[in-house]
Formats: C-alpha cells, structure tokens, sequence
C-alpha cells in the first residue's frame, strides 16, 4: 500500500513536472527571454531533484518493508505549492491539445482530431441546451414526421398500385426483364477506358482515326464521291473475296476428308490380314459366334416376311388397282428387298452397296481404295482449276491477297501431295502382299456366302447369273405369277336378305311379293297380340260404361271396332291395293278406279272418300289445291265431317274427364290446407246439452302447399305439370344471390355466357378461361423496382 | 408535380392480357354500359363480362364462315308445280352417285323391322320382330354383327357408339358388342317395348309392357331409377335430346314426361282421344317442339315450353302414325302406306285450323305396316322400317350437312372413336342433372312457391332473410332489368301480388342494425318533399321502357298491329 502510494506520488510529480516543461515550451514560442530564463531554471532544477527523489526513493522501497507506515498528508492542491510552484495564471488552463500536441505526426490523430472537429466547433459557441421534450410528445413527433416522409414515398407507388389492382390481368413478373446476354456491339458501344493501357490503346485508336464512329465517317467520306455503280461493283468485289475464302476452306476440309478416309480404309484392310494371319487360333469361337449372329439375322430376315409377296400386306396391295405414291414406294421397296435377300443367298454383292458391305468385300483391296481417293483428288483439282479462272482481277491482284490465296493453296496441294505420297508408298507394299498371300484354296471347304452356308468340294464356285434364279425366288417382278388380279369382293353385307336395286324395281306396288304370304300370317299373329291389349282396354271402358249411358256404349264399341278393323286393313292391304299413283297425270282417272273395299273402316271414314288409305295423303293435298282454286265455293265441310266422326266415335273413352279429375287431385294435393288437431274430449266438455265450439285457432295447423293460381299450368286444361320440389336437382342451384350481384338479372347474365370449349372459339375459351394472375413455375418474382 | 409523378410511374407493363388474347376489334356496341350501378368494382365486373360475351358470341358467329357445307333442298319452279309429286326415281336421277347410294331397298323376312343409326350416322343396326338383328356401317357395307335371335325383338339402339348395342327381346334387354356377343342380360327391364339411350349420361332407358320406366347407368351397371308409370303397357318412347327428357305415349292417349330425379312424370299432356302411336321431339329447336300422333288418325306439333297448346294439328287417315323429326327439323309421317315429309317452315309457320302442312314429300310404300321411321344423322336418308324389310328413301335438304366432329364423326378411324368413348366417360352428367330446363346448373333458386293459408304473414327478421331480399329491404337491389325467362315473370307478379307495400315504418324496422341513424332519417324526411329533376327524368324514362316492352309484346300476341314508318315521322319529338 504505501509502496504504491509513494509510487503514486512520484508519478504525479513527474507528470506535473512534464506538464510544467510543456507549458514552458509553449511558451518559448512567444519567445520571451523571462521564459527562458525561466526555463533554465527550471531544468537545472528539475535534475537535482529528480535524481535525488528517485535515490530517495529507492532507498524508501528497500526500507519500507521494515519501516512502519507513514500517514500522508491528503493534498488537496494540485500540485506542490511554493516558491517553485508554478503560479497558475488564467490563460494557460491546461488543454487537450496540450497532451496531444506530442502525437501531432502520427496520421491516427489527425482523422480523429478531424471527426472531432464539428464537436470542438459547437462547444466554443457554449450554448445551453433546452430541456427535452417529453417522451411521449416527442415520439408523437418523431412519428409524424417518419408518416409523412413514408408517406411521400409509398404515395409515388399509388398510381402503379391502382393499375395493378383494376387489371384484368396480371402475369407475373410484371416488368419485363432485361435481355440476358449482351451483345458486342452493345459492350462497344458502351466502352470507356478505365485503366492506364486502355486509355493508352483508345488513344492510340483516336490518334489513328481507326475506332468505329471515325471508320464509318472515313467509309462515307470515302462513299461520297463514288457512283452507284462503284459501289455496287465494290461490294461484288468484297463477296467474291469472302466467297473465294469459303471455298478454299471447303477443298482443304475434303482433301483432309479423302485422306483420312483412305487410311482408315487401309488401315482396316491389314488390321484384317494380319488378324487371319494371326489369329487362327481363336478362328473357332469367332467363327461360330458370326455365325450364329448372321444366322439370327437371317431368321428375322425371314421373319419379317417383308421379302415376299406372300404377306398379307402384299398380298392386299395385289388387290389394288391405282396405288398412290406411298404405296407404289412401298412395293417397289418389298421387292428389292426380296431381291437384295436373293442375292445375299447366292454371295453376290451389289455394287452399289455402302460402306460396311464394301468392308466384307474380298475384291475390293487397297488398291482401288488408294485409286479411288485419287480420282476424288483429282476430280477436286479440277474443279480448282475451274474456280481459279474466276480470280482474275480486282482485289485479288493485291498483293497480300495473293500471297495469301497462294500460301493457302499450296497448304492444301502439300497436304494433297503428303497424301500422295504416303499412298504411294503403302501402294507398293500392299501389291506385294497381294500378290503374296491370294490363297489358292483346294480339297473341300466350307464357304460362308451371305447367309448361306456352301459346302462344295474343292473348287470356289462361280455365283450364277443372277437371271437364272428369278423364278427361284418369291420375290418377283408385280407381274409374276403369284399376284393374282381377282376382281373387288362382292360387297353384299346382309347375307340372307336380297338387296335389290331399287331401278329395277321400278313401280313396287305392281310387284307381287312373294313374301306377302308368310307376312300375312304373322301380322295376324300381330293383331292378336295388339287385340289382346285392346281386349283389355274395352274390358275396362266396359266398366266405365257401366256408369254411362247406353248410347255412350254403342259409340265406345264402334271406336273400339274401328281400331280393329283398321289394324286388319293395314295388314291385308298390301295385297288388295291394286296400283299406286306415282305420277300426277296418272292420279285423278284412278282414284275413280280403285274398288270399294266395304270393311269396318268404310263406317267411319267418310262418304266421299276412298277406302284405300294408302295414298291419302296426296289425295288430301290435291283436294287442298283443288280447294284453293274453288275458293270461295265453301269446301271444308268434308274435313269437318271427318272430324266429328272421328271425335264421335272416341267420345266415348272418357279420357278427358278421367284427366280433369287427376289433375283436380293433383291441385288439392299441392295446395296450402288447414288442419284441425283438436283431439275431441280434450279441453272441452262432452255429453249431451253442451255447445259445440269452433276449433280453436291455436289448434288449426297450416300446412303450406302451391297456391291453385300459382301453378303453372293454371288454365290449361290439358296439361297437368307438376309443382314438386326436385330434391335431388336442387342440389345444383344457388341459394342465396352471390356477392358482388345486385340483381337475379346479373347473376343470370354472367351465368348465360359458357364457357366451354365446345361452345366457344378458341380464343373465346382462352379468353374465358384466362387467370388474373398468371405466374411462370419456378421464376424468382422480384418486387417492383422504378423506373429511372 | 404530375410529370415528377409520370416520370416515377412504374412500368408495369404485363398486367394487359397477353397479346394473342387481346380484342383486334373495338368492341360490339349493344354491351350494356350498366351506368346505373354505383359500385365502381362491380361496374367493372359487369362491363367486362358482357364485352367478353359479346365478343365470343361474335367470335362463334364469326366462325360459322367455317361450316362450308349447304344443305340441299327440292325447290319448284313455277306456281304450278309441288315437291312432292317428284317420286324417288326423279330424286336418285338427278342426285350425286354419291348421294344416290343412299336409296336402297333391304328385302328382309322376319320383319316387321325397326331400325336405328348411331349418333354419327354411320352405322345401322335394324331388328325385326321374329329376332333378326343385325348391325353394319351401311356406307362401306360392311357387316359386324348378325344375330337370329329366334325370340320376338322389339327395339334396338345403340349405346354410346357402335361398339355396343342393346336389344329389347322377348323377357329382358341384352347387350351385346359389335361383334354380336351377348354381354349382358339386364334383368331388371322386364319385357321391354321400347329403348332409349342418352349418350351423355350414359342411360340405357327402357319401357316395357309393365309399364315400368327404368333408367340403367351402362358405365357402373346400376340401375339409376325405376318408375311407375301406372299407366299399363306402354309401346311409345322418344327422348327430347336437348334435356335428355323421356316422352312416354300411353294407352290413354296421354303423353308423360319423365326425369330420373322424380318418380312421378314431370309434365303430362292429354294429347288424344285413342291411345298414343307416335312421338317425336325436333332436336333442331333446342327441343321445342314435340310431335304425337294417336291411333285416332291425329297427328299434333306441341310446343314443350309453356304447353299452351297444339302448334299445328291435322288428320291423316290410316290410323296411328310413326313419327321423326330430322336434325333440321323436317317431319316425316309414317302412316297408312306411305311415308309423308313436311319442312320445318311448313309446320312453324300459322295456318287453318287443323289443315295440314304444305307436303314436301311423300312415297309409298307398300308393305305395311310402317314401324319405323328413322332419318339418318348427316344424311338425307330416311329409312322406313316396315314389314317387309327396310327402304331408304332420299329426302333433299333434311340432314345436317356440318358434323362437329369434336361431337360425332362420321370419318372418325378407330384411336378417335376410343378416345371419344374415354372422353365420353370424363365428360359422363350425373342423372340428377336432368330436367325440364337444362340450364338450371347453378343458377339461382326460383322462390319457393309454398304459401301457407290465405292471410299468410311471413314475419322473418331481416337477418335471416336471403341476400336479394336484404338488398331490397335496404334499396341497394338493382331492380333496373328482370331476368326474361317466362317461370320468372310469373314468379315475379305473383310475388307483387302477395307482397303488401311496406309501410316506411316497417321498412325502417328492418333496417340493417346500425343504419337507421336518427340524423339520416331526418334527412330522409327532408328529402321526401324535395322533387328532383333527376328523379323525375329516371320515373319518365322507365315509364317509357315499360310502354315500349309493352307495345312490343302485343305486336308479337299479335293483338296489335306494328306501326308503320311513315314519311310524317320526321316532324315526330323524339
């Protein structure tokens, strides 16, 4: 502790001593000799003391552990006060900067000193501050003052939102997006230098008059003064030269193409001697495995039948007399295959095979590959020599520009005779080999040809003409034997019936059926099975009759009669109708001829009229024609007759009244009712003597029901619809008005339009159909940015 | 400030539709501008919608430039002469090689024959009553099945295409495939007499002599609904093939309507005295028109939308006839001996009481009876089924001569046809969709027509009222158009006559909680006296609307005549 203090002590003296030396150094700016003075005086005894303080108090720490503590005095000034205390003055106040001053170079003060600066301004005004406000009035403020500012700022968005809102339709995202990629020009265009050797470059460019606006003006400049036709003539000129570099690079790829191809070739064929040669050993498996490929092969060859013309296919198509293209394509394909699948049995190759049957080819060798890579060369200077005449003039004749052509041209002729000479080499060889290694086969073999094993004693055979075997094979010409041109089934579909051509048969009615006969019989079985049901019908208006009059029966039992009869006539018509009228010149002189037929019909059909009812109709409408003409003459009164006789004879059904009284029923049932629940002897009294009351009101149960007038068929005597309610349709309406409608009428109207597209166009359904919002899968919305 | 404004816009640009959708045309002038409601979203809402209808109405109109095809037609020269006196040997002379293969004669035993084409036209499958059956494509003649079925057969039809056909036999149904293999014996339907099958619900629909409906999904197997008919035996069966409804003709002479959703028929029509023969509903009018005829020798055209009565009737003697309406709408009459053709003008068009159509063709045929008549789908071929066989006839200018081919092909190869069928299934309507109106899917529920007793007060509190009457109770409705549709506007005066006015009091009682503000009413109370330009001119104008519907309605009853332009009209106030 006192360790400590003394310590505290003597760093308090050093540093009132150090702030002392700092006043005075400021001081010696002023200059002052006093100060100087003072200074010497003051360093002369600062060196005495502080040595001797610091002996002092060393010697004071090594005593004090076996000292007693020493009380100090609490100091309350600030420094030593006495003849060599500094006499404080009121200008010299201690200051920060004092303390700084020291740090003056170090860069860490200065930023600080110059963010401090604003607060060190403000403090020199010494202003008091007011009170602040209270919290909650100043928050209020501060709220205010935050509204109006987002509001300013959310008030631009409110033109935008009101569009967005009233849209019909909005597909997200709402702007549309910049194009991705940009382009060169676009980046050009765009260009300023940002470092040294760029704005070095683009100097260079300036100087040079060669960046692309001063090009262009250059170019026009130059333009201005020229014709159409130079100019016409120079842009030609510019053509050819890109057309001439097009083909250039054309012959240098084929030539490489050629080459490469011959190799490849070449390549193949030693690979394959070298194999034989080598690998006769495993020749076995290899061989059984081939085979057994190639037999497969041969079996789906086979399989496909397509070869032939025993397939159904072909065989339909023989069938055919005009084929359309496609179909003529398709035959003409069937037979090279059955041809090609011929010649493969016979192990003779087309020439005109591509690569892979070249590849198994025996004969062909290196030499005609090497032969035929030359003749493309060839072929291909020629056709230079040809291009080389074009190049005759204009910018060709510049120099660069033939050197250029020239250095190309002769890459590809040194590329051609690289080619060449490779070729030659390999040549020389393979005639060697050749000649060396054609076996000379002898004693029996076995020879794989095409899909066809050989076994032939010693010889190799000859492959036959290929004439020869034509008839060897399905597989023919479309005339050969096998496609038969049978005539078209016949297309009669019903067998049993016998459709004939109703040209032939030109008046039916003439024509004696001879099915007449059996159809008679079983029409009779007809009307006894419809007279059974009428049986049953007059049983019951027999019943009803009961209740009616006499007279009303003898009308009932003609009507009845009547539909008997009638259904005996239509059936026994067909024979007895004697001719029909077809033409109208024939009409009126037979109408007189046809005999009276005096069955049942004939009571109730009217006087005038003929019995046949066959053509009535016709009759009918030459009468009305007929009437037309007499106007005026009063004729309908037939057609009357008709009716009455007809509504007398059906008087009697009673159907109208049976009618009224269902639909009576139906109006009672549906209508609103009153029911009187008063259970008699409950609250009231009974026996003899007492009042009879009216039902008390309470006890009268209404029941709701569709009022008489209500109905829909209210006044229509003839028809009776019903009121109930359809439960299970019910399901499909719509209760209650839906919300934004004001009106059934609106609601209806925007119900009426459909929309499905069965009923619109499509643009129609499209439209209908579209989302308000629409938004792509899987694209990032981004929120609204403004626009600039 | 508006150019600093500008120049921060956003460019937005992909909220317009994209380019390939965009209108190329300025958009049809009748779109309602609906200026009268206030709602700025749903002004726009409803402005939008009827500019997209208007357009793709235009657009479908537009692409009917692609239907290249024209019907044919017989058409007279002078006054004199008639199409009907022009026999078939005229018609096959004078049509295409092509088109004159459609005449044929099938001379077959074992009859008499039905017959029925399937929906593509190409393929016929005909029954005679003593059990031949057989099925071929009558273009190329080529056959696929033919069956002796050595049983009494009386209907056939195909099901969803020609792969599968059904035949009402002696006891059941059966099914068999394009082969003739039987399939399926369908036990429920006892003794059948007549089928149906309705391609896009996949319903193989039979009557038989029970008098029993029965509806069969031929996708699942289930039987989807049976009916009681309680009217006996029925031999009369015709599908409306715009609302898949089933006519049934009964002996009583009365026609019945039948859905699968209710077991009781949904209309029924007392159309003749004697039992009913014939019907046929005309596929070219959205199912307008229905024809009956009745063993009483009457045929009636019916129009099937308010059942007011016959459109057309007349008499044809030889009793009950056989009815078909072809898909442009012609009429053929199957009666007596003959086969009878009446154009659709013919029979729309008014006339004499109970006078027949102008004929436009006819052709006899003398094996009777007629059983059948059937028009061949893109075709002008009708086939007559009778005793002895089958006879096709050419009738001019009946069939359609555009295919959709989206919906039936006649070309279509084999991958079309399967990929129809699957399609056919995806597409598959739930039964219950049946009805008399088709377009009732999703529309709004009709109000009820239940009322309990005469001085009925209905007392529900406004929050428990529906929407529609909310927004009436608080005038926010929009009242300005009715929904023209015939049920509607009956509901709708009715429901004025029910409806007492509301005393202002009760209106204000049901005010939504909340808006009955003692300021606001105040000022409503002031305002009441005021009489405002504005509200004056919007009275006039309506008043004015109203004279206009009016007048054009009693020039459509007919009971007044339509004013005509004359040259005095210039000096007219507008």
């Amino acid at each position: 502790m006192e360790m400590t203090n003394d310590w505290t002590v003597g760093m308090m003296k050093r540093l009132r001593v150090m702030m002392r030396l700092m006043r005075v150094m400021r001081k010696k700016d002023e200059a002052s000799p006093e100060a100087l003075e003072e200074l010497q005086d003051f360093l002369s005894k600062l060196d005495s003391t502080d040595d001797k303080k610091r002996k002092s108090n060393d010697v004071s720490d090594t005593q004090s552990a076996s000292k007693k503590r020493r009380l100090m005095q609490e100091r309350t000034e600030a420094g030593d006060e006495g003849e060599f205390g500094v006499s404080v003055r009121g200008s010299t106040a201690l200051k920060l900067d004092d303390l700084l001053a020291p740090l003056a170079s170090s860069s860490a003060l200065t930023t600080l000193k110059k963010s401090i600066k604003v607060l060190t301004s403000t403090s020199t005004k010494t202003k008091t501050l007011s009170a602040p406000l209270p919290q909650r009035a100043q928050e209020r403020l501060d709220r205010e003052a935050a509204y109006e500012q987002t509001k300013e700022e959310v008030d631009k968005w409110s033109a935008t939102m009101k569009r967005i809102k009233q849209a019909e339709h909005l597909s997200f995202p709402l702007q549309a997006q910049s194009e991705g990629r940009v382009s060169n020009l676009e980046l050009a265009a765009k260009f300023k230098p940002s470092n040294e050797l760029e704005s070095a470059v683009d100097n260079l460019l300036k100087s040079a008059q060669l960046r692309d606006q001063d090009i262009a003006g250059t170019e026009a400049l130059k333009m201005a003064h020229l014709s159409v036709e130079e100019v016409a003539a120079r842009r030609a000129e510019l053509r050819m030269m890109r057309e001439l570099a097009f083909r250039a690079d054309k012959k240098a790829k084929r030539i490489a193409k050629i080459k490469s191809k011959a190799y490849r070739r070449i390549r193949k064929k030693q690979r394959e001697r070298l194999g034989g040669e080598e690998g006769d050993a495993d020749m076995d498996v290899e061989d059984a495995e081939t085979r057994l490929k190639a037999e497969v092969e041969r079996a789906r060859e086979r399989a496909t039948l397509r070869h032939k013309t025993t397939g159904k296919w072909a065989k339909a198509m023989q069938g055919r007399e005009e084929l359309d293209v496609d179909q003529r394509q398709a035959i003409g394909e069937m037979l090279e295959r059955g041809e090609k699948l011929r010649r493969r049995i016979q192990g003779e190759m087309s020439g005109d095979e591509s690569e892979e049957n070249e590849s198994d080819d025996e004969e062909q060798d290196v030499e005609t590959i090497k032969q035929g890579a030359f003749e493309e060369l060839a072929m291909l200077n020629a056709s230079d020599v040809l291009s080389a005449d074009i190049k005759s003039k204009s910018v060709f004749n510049m120099k660069f520009m033939r050197d250029a052509a020239e250095r190309q041209t002769r890459e590809a002729d040194a590329a051609a005779d690289d080619f060449l000479k490779e070729m030659g080499g390999v040549e020389q060889e393979s005639d060697d080999d050749a000649c060396g290694d054609r076996p000379v086969t002898e004693g029996p073999s076995v020879q794989r040809v095409g899909g066809r094993v050989i076994y032939h004693p010693g010889t190799i055979p000859y492959t036959k003409p290929v004439d020869s075997h034509a008839s060897e094979t399905s597989s023919v010409t479309l005339q050969s034997a096998d496609l038969v041109q049978d005539s078209p089934k016949n297309l009669n579909f019903i067998s049993s019936p016998i459709i004939s051509s109703p040209t032939q048969e030109s008046n039916p009615w003439l024509v004696t059926s001879s099915s007449s006969g059996p159809s008679r019989k079983r029409s009779e079985v007809l009307v006894q099975k419809g007279s059974d049901a009428l049986a049953k019908s007059t049983n019951k208006l027999k019943k009803r009759i009961a209740k009616g009059g006499e007279e009303k029966e003898r009308i009932q039992d003609d009507a009845v009669l009547e539909i008997d009869a009638d259904n005996v006539l239509t059936v026994l018509e067909p024979a007895s109708a004697p001719a029909v009228i077809n033409t109208k010149h024939e009409l009126k002189g037979k109408r007189k001829e046809k005999p009276k037929n005096d069955s049942v019909a004939v009571r109730i059909s009217p006087a005038d009229a003929d019995d046949s009812d066959v053509h009535s109709e016709v009759d009918e409408q030459e009468r009305t024609l007929e009437r037309k003409r007499q106007r005026g003459k009063g004729k309908g009164v037939t057609a009357f007759k008709q009716r009455e006789l007809v509504s007398l004879a059906f008087a009697g059904d009673n159907v109208v009244q049976a009618f009224e009284d269902l639909k009576q029923s139906e109006i009672e049932a549906d209508a609103p009712r009153e029911v009187d629940t008063t259970l008699p002897g409950w609250g009231s009294w009974g026996g003899t003597g007492t009042k009879k009351f009216p039902p008390r009101p309470n006890l009268i149960k209404k029941i709701a029901g569709v009022e008489p007038s209500s109905r829909a068929d209210y006044k229509k005597a003839h028809v009776i619809i019903s009121e109930k309610r359809d439960k299970k349709a019910a399901k499909y309406l719509v209760k209650e008005l839906p919300y934004p409608y004001t009106s059934h009428a609106q609601y209806a109207r925007s119900m009426d339009i459909p929309v499905g597209a069965e009923w619109n166009t499509r643009v129609g359904f499209q439209r209908g159909t579209l989302p308000r919002v629409v938004k792509k899968m899987g694209t990032v919305i981004e929120p609204l940015v403004k626009a600039s | 400030m508006a150019s600093s404004v500008d120049s921060l816009f956003v460019k937005a640009q992909n909220t317009t539709l994209p380019k390939s959708l965009r209108p190329t045309s300025p958009p049809p002038d009748n779109v309602p501008k609906h200026k009268h409601v206030k709602d700025l979203k749903l002004r726009t809402k409803l402005n939008r919608q009827a500019a997209h209808a208007a357009r793709s109405k235009a657009l479908v109109e537009d692409a009917e430039l692609l239907l290249t095809n024209e019907a044919g037609k017989m058409q007279v020269e002078t006054e004199l002469e008639r199409t009907w006196r022009i026999g078939q040997d005229d018609i096959v002379q004078s049509a295409s090689q092509e088109a004159a293969k459609g005449r044929r004669e099938l001379k077959l035993d074992g009859g008499p024959y039905r017959s029925r084409y399937s929906r593509n036209g190409r393929h016929l499958a005909i029954v005679g009553n003593m059990g031949h059956v057989a099925t071929f494509d009558w273009q190329t003649g080529a056959m696929h099945a033919e069956l002796q079925l050595q049983e009494t057969c009386r209907d056939i039809t195909f099901l969803q295409d020609q792969s599968f056909f059904a035949v009402a036999q002696k006891k059941y149904v059966f099914i068999y495939d394009r082969d003739g293999v039987e399939l399926h014996r369908l036990k429920a339907h006892i003794e059948p007499t007549r089928l149906e099958f309705l391609p896009y619900h996949w319903l193989l629909a039979s009557v038989g002599n029970n008098g029993f409906l029965k509806y069969q999904d031929t996708s699942t197997g289930h039987i989807v609904a049976e009916h009681r008919t309680k009217l006996g035996a029925c031999h009369t069966l015709a599908q409306n093939k715009h609302n898949a409804v089933l006519h049934l003709g009964h002996s009583n002479g009365v026609v019945t309507l039948w859905t699968p959703n209710i077991p009781h028929p949904a209309v029924q029509i007392l159309a003749h005295f004697g039992p009913v023969v014939g019907l046929s509903v005309d596929p070219s009018s959205g199912g307008r028109y229905m024809a009956t005829s009745g063993q009483d020798g009457v045929v009636k055209v019916w129009d099937c939308r308010n059942w007011k009565g016959t459109v057309r009737e007349w008499t044809t003697r030889g009793g009950g006839a056989e009815l078909e309406w072809s898909a442009r709408g012609a009429l053929s009459v199957a009666v007596g001996g003959s086969v009878n053709v009446y154009t659709k003008l013919s029979i729309q068009t008014s006339h004499a009481p109970k006078a027949p159509p102008p004929l436009y063709l006819t052709h006899p045929i003398p094996h009777r009876p007629l059983t059948s008549v059937r028009f061949c789908p893109f075709q002008d071929i009708l086939t007559i089924g009778h005793n002895a066989g089958l006879s096709s006839i050419l009738v001019p200018g009946v069939g359609e001569p555009n295919f959709d081919s989206m919906e039936a092909d006649p070309f279509e190869n084999k991958k079309a046809r399967r990929e129809r069928e699957v399609k056919g299934l995806l597409d598959k309507i739930q039964p219950d969709m049946i009805t008399l109106d088709p377009d009732f899917v999703g529309a709004l529920a009709p109000p009820t027509k239940l009322t309990t007793a005469v001085n009925d007060t209905h007392d529900i509190p406004f929050a428990r009222l529906p929407r529609l009457e909310r927004l009436r109770v608080q005038g926010k409705a929009d009242e300005t158009e009715l929904v023209d549709d015939d049920d509607e506007d009956v509901a709708d005066g009715d429901g004025d006559k029910n409806a007492k006015p509301q005393s202002r009091m009760e209106k204000e009682k049901r005010k939504m909680r909340g808006k009955g503000k003692s300021v606001k009413r105040y000022l409503r109370k002031q305002r009441k006296n005021v009489i405002d330009p504005t509200a004056v001119a919007i009275r006039a104008k309506l008043e004015k609307q109203r004279e206009e519907k009016r007048v054009a309605k009693a020039i459509e009853n007919g009971s007044m005549e339509a004013r005509k332009p004359s040259a005095l009209d210039r000096f007219r106030r507008p």
